[in-house]
């Protein structure tokens, strides 16, 4: 019995060291081959952040519809608050996971403003492991990142990320195999990294893609609905701005016309998110529902989800006037 | 509680210990089985172990009585009481439904509404294996094979035997009864065979199954506009799943069982590598097979009647049986139809019983009449495997015509499965080695050195924890 133990603990010693040995190694596609190609706008966007010396008056939060629309260059122009503004949107950003980023943010500074971004999709399931690491991966050690641990992790992740690192970064198996062989190994470049959070590209996509070959003709969004957790989050976000006194806006970037009909019950979450909003009082504008004229579907998204480059200019430029009418009422003409 | 679940990683090694260190009693070691045992069943939904501690209690109960009386009539009753008992939530809970809505569609097709309502209730885990397992013990006191268990702690821990409970090998009380009976000690050969068995009972089922499943419900979702190769690799693929699933179940729970000092019967015997149809069913499931024999064929009178057309309904009968058990469905009855076929032009001719040796003793390589045998034999089994997979026996049907009508041959398909195929081919290279033993990673002592046995498990150990896909999948007989 003792013997079968003994070996049993040291194949298991072994393999967590193999384990962790092979782990390392692949995390090094995230770090390494991804940063250095500018390809990997989590810790792009991390490092900026700790890096910066100026405040932020405005934050921006919310999925890859915050971080590829709000342009903060352009608000900033509008706004007057060149260098003031930063985006930490991050793909598939789900409220919880939103909230610890302005914990984090919260704890060295306190933004004049903070704009939550909503795109429905990432309030209905309980998102990915991989969505809440890439941000929790990159934050720095703190009370932020330890709460975000603490209560954004199953004991599951919680095991897979302190002691697995093979199973974490198992995804970059196949990449870093080709960069061995030789062979092309980076992803599809989707979008340059421009600075204070923000991605743009500059594709744009024809009619008979967005007609034909639409995602949302796949997605049964009539079935879905909005998670009891997201909501539970999305309310821990207002209450943290109400309790350091910072004004909190909800907007949904726009997603191209034919895409938003496409969506089943698209009304259905806009009304919920509009209840909300009035239930808490704060200023909601859905740019899906109230369009901007000068949008194209096929001149300024770049897929059937996403805003491009140009798309982005014009829709930054739209709502940061939104912005300055609800902060500056009196200004409204 | 999937064994290929982190729970299970940490439930496996707590009982382990606690069952060797602190519960060194047989009475309290085998209390304490039937205690976890009850956790892992109670893990998926606790309302279910109703049900099993409903079908223990009755069985219990019946076999005592049978004891207690010598009258036949009296012990016939018993035994009903136990069938009607097991087989009624049988019924309840898988063909309820199934029977409602095919009566339904048939009296509408003349023309007759019936206003009748399906029941809103799921499947419990495991309760074709452990309905039939208690069966098989009261018809075994009731032939007077077995004596039944006085101690209720025993009987119950039998039946929920948490490494067996929910997709078998479906024991039998002579096989598995005396070992809970025994006073069992530890054995480092058993326990160190039982850690390979499950190592390779994870690696068929997390590497090989699992990665095949993302690709077969890709392909039978959207056979309709692939091409040949495809739908031909679909099938392959479903093909390796299956067995790697339920082979890799069973491994991972021979194992577990061989840990904690128990011998579960053999469930899988390299059933790929058969020669023909009958040889096929001797090494495939063959806890339910061998059930099916000894409850079901036998007593029809067997291969031993006097009439071929008495013979012909026997073998039908048992496929037919077999069918329905897997699930209520067409696609599962009409895949035994189709073995039946297979198995009865071998049985009238008298040459069933051809192969009982394993293919190829003591050689590296088949014969080429060896290998056509396989082939053919593999090729039978899968075409069957399509009516499984299928979501209905018209879906079944048009696949297979379009295999054989659709003349597109591009290899395009293999090529972007290629990491899969040879994961395959290494599984298998490995079984065919291994053909002989009683699994595929039995490794003996003097077989190979220590080192290399040591790079050999942390090899698969990585691959498991490496290439499984990202949503694990529930083992496919789960389902039945």
């Amino acid at each position: 019995m003792r013997s079968f133990i003994f070996q049993i603990v040291v194949y298991s010693i072994l393999l967590w060291l193999l384990n962790w040995g092979v782990g390392s190694y692949l995390r090094t596609y995230e770090t390494k081959d991804l940063m250095e190609t500018g390809q990997f706008f989590p810790a792009l966007r991390w490092q900026e952040y700790y890096e910066r010396e100026a405040p932020i008056d405005l934050l921006v939060l919310g999925s890859s519809h915050a971080y590829r629309a709000y342009d903060p260059k352009v608000m900033g122009v509008y706004l007057d608050k060149k260098n003031r503004i930063f985006n930490l949107g991050s793909a598939a950003q789900s409220p919880l996971i939103s909230y610890y980023i302005l914990k984090e943010v919260v704890e060295k500074q306190r933004p004049k403003q903070v704009v939550m971004d909503l795109y429905f999709m990432v309030f209905t399931n309980d998102n990915q492991l991989r969505n809440r690491r890439y941000n929790w991966g990159y934050m720095r050690p703190g009370a932020a990142k330890k709460a975000f641990f603490r209560d954004g992790f199953s004991t599951e992740e919680k095991v897979k990320l302190t002691a697995f690192p093979s199973l974490v970064f198992k995804d970059y198996l196949k990449p870093k195999i080709n960069k061995l062989l030789g062979r092309p190994h980076l992803l599809k470049k989707k979008g340059t990294y421009q600075g204070a959070g923000f991605v743009s590209n500059s594709d744009s996509l024809t009619l008979e893609k967005l007609t034909y070959h639409n995602q949302f003709d796949a997605f049964q969004t009539e079935r879905t609905a909005i998670t009891e957790m997201n909501l539970k989050y999305l309310k821990k976000i207002k209450d943290l701005c109400a309790s350091e006194h910072i004004p909190l806006i909800f907007a949904t970037a726009p997603m191209p016309e034919i895409s938003v009909k496409k969506i089943k019950n698209y009304t259905g979450f806009y009304q919920l998110f509009f209840k909300l909003a009035e239930a808490w009082n704060i200023p909601y504008i859905d740019y899906n529902i109230n369009r901007i004229e000068t949008l194209s579907d096929t001149d300024h998204f770049y897929d059937d989800d996403h805003l491009n480059a140009a798309g982005a200019q014009v829709f930054s430029a739209a709502v940061t006037k939104e912005l300055q009418n609800i902060l500056n009422p009196k200004d409204k003409k | 509680m999937l064994f290929n679940s982190f729970e299970y990683a940490v439930f496996l090694p707590v009982v382990f210990l606690l069952y060797w260190l602190v519960f060194t009693q047989l009475k309290w070691q085998n209390l304490f089985l039937l205690a976890v045992s009850y956790l892992f069943y109670g893990w998926w939904d606790y309302r279910f172990l109703s049900l099993l501690i409903f079908s223990s209690v009755v069985d219990f109960l019946v076999a005592r009585q049978m004891e207690k009386t010598k009258m036949s009539l009296h012990r016939k009753r018993l035994l009903g009481i136990s069938l009607f008992s097991n087989l009624g939530l049988l019924a309840v809970f898988k063909y309820y439904n199934f029977f409602i809505s095919e009566l339904i569609t048939a009296f509408s097709g003349i023309g007759i509404d019936l206003d009748m309502g399906t029941l809103k209730v799921i499947l419990p885990v495991g309760i074709s294996f452990y309905t039939f397992q208690t069966l098989s013990y009261t018809i075994d006191v009731f032939r007077k094979k077995i004596k039944p268990v006085a101690d209720w702690v025993t009987f119950f821990a039998y039946v929920s035997f948490f490494p067996q409970l929910v997709a078998g090998p479906i024991e039998r009380a002579s096989n598995l009864i005396p070992q809970f009976t025994k006073s069992r000690k530890f054995s480092y050969d058993q326990a160190r065979d039982g850690m390979q068995q499950i190592l390779w009972g994870l690696f068929k089922k997390v590497v090989i199954a699992d990665n095949c499943a993302v690709v077969v419900n890709t392909i039978f979702a959207n056979y309709t506009e692939l091409n040949t190769i495809s739908l031909i690799l679909g099938a392959f693929l479903f093909s390796i799943q299956i067995y790697c699933d339920f082979s890799g179940y069973s491994d991972i729970a021979i194992g577990t069982a061989r840990l904690f000092g128990f011998k579960l019967m053999r469930n899988f015997a390299f059933p790929y590598f058969s020669r023909d149809i009958a040889e096929f069913w001797r090494r495939w499931h063959i806890s339910l097979s061998t059930w099916f024999r000894d409850y079901l064929y036998i007593p029809l009178g067997g291969s031993r009647v006097k009439s071929k057309a008495r013979l012909v309904f026997n073998v039908a009968a048992i496929f037919l049986v077999s069918g329905c058990w897997h699930g209520a469905n067409w696609t599962f009855i009409v895949w035994g139809a189709l073995h039946a076929l297979y198995f009865l032009p071998g049985i009238l001719l008298g040459k069933n019983r051809r192969h009982l040796d394993v293919v190829a003793k003591g050689k590296v390589f088949p014969g080429l009449q060896d290998l056509i045998n396989m082939s053919m034999t593999f090729f039978l089994v899968l075409i069957a495997w399509i009516f499984f997979r299928a979501e209905s026996v018209s879906q079944a049907v048009d696949y297979i015509v379009r295999l054989f009508t659709s003349f597109d041959f591009s290899i395009r398909p293999l090529g972007k499965n290629v990491l899969l195929l040879f994961g395959i081919t290494i599984m298998m290279s490995i079984e065919w080695l291994q053909r002989n033993k009683e699994h595929g990673l039995q490794l003996a002592v003097d077989q190979l050195n220590k080192p290399s046995r040591g790079i050999i498990y942390l090899t698969m150990a990585m691959a498991i924890l490496l290439l499984a896909p990202k949503q694990p999948s529930v083992f496919i007989y789960f389902q039945f």
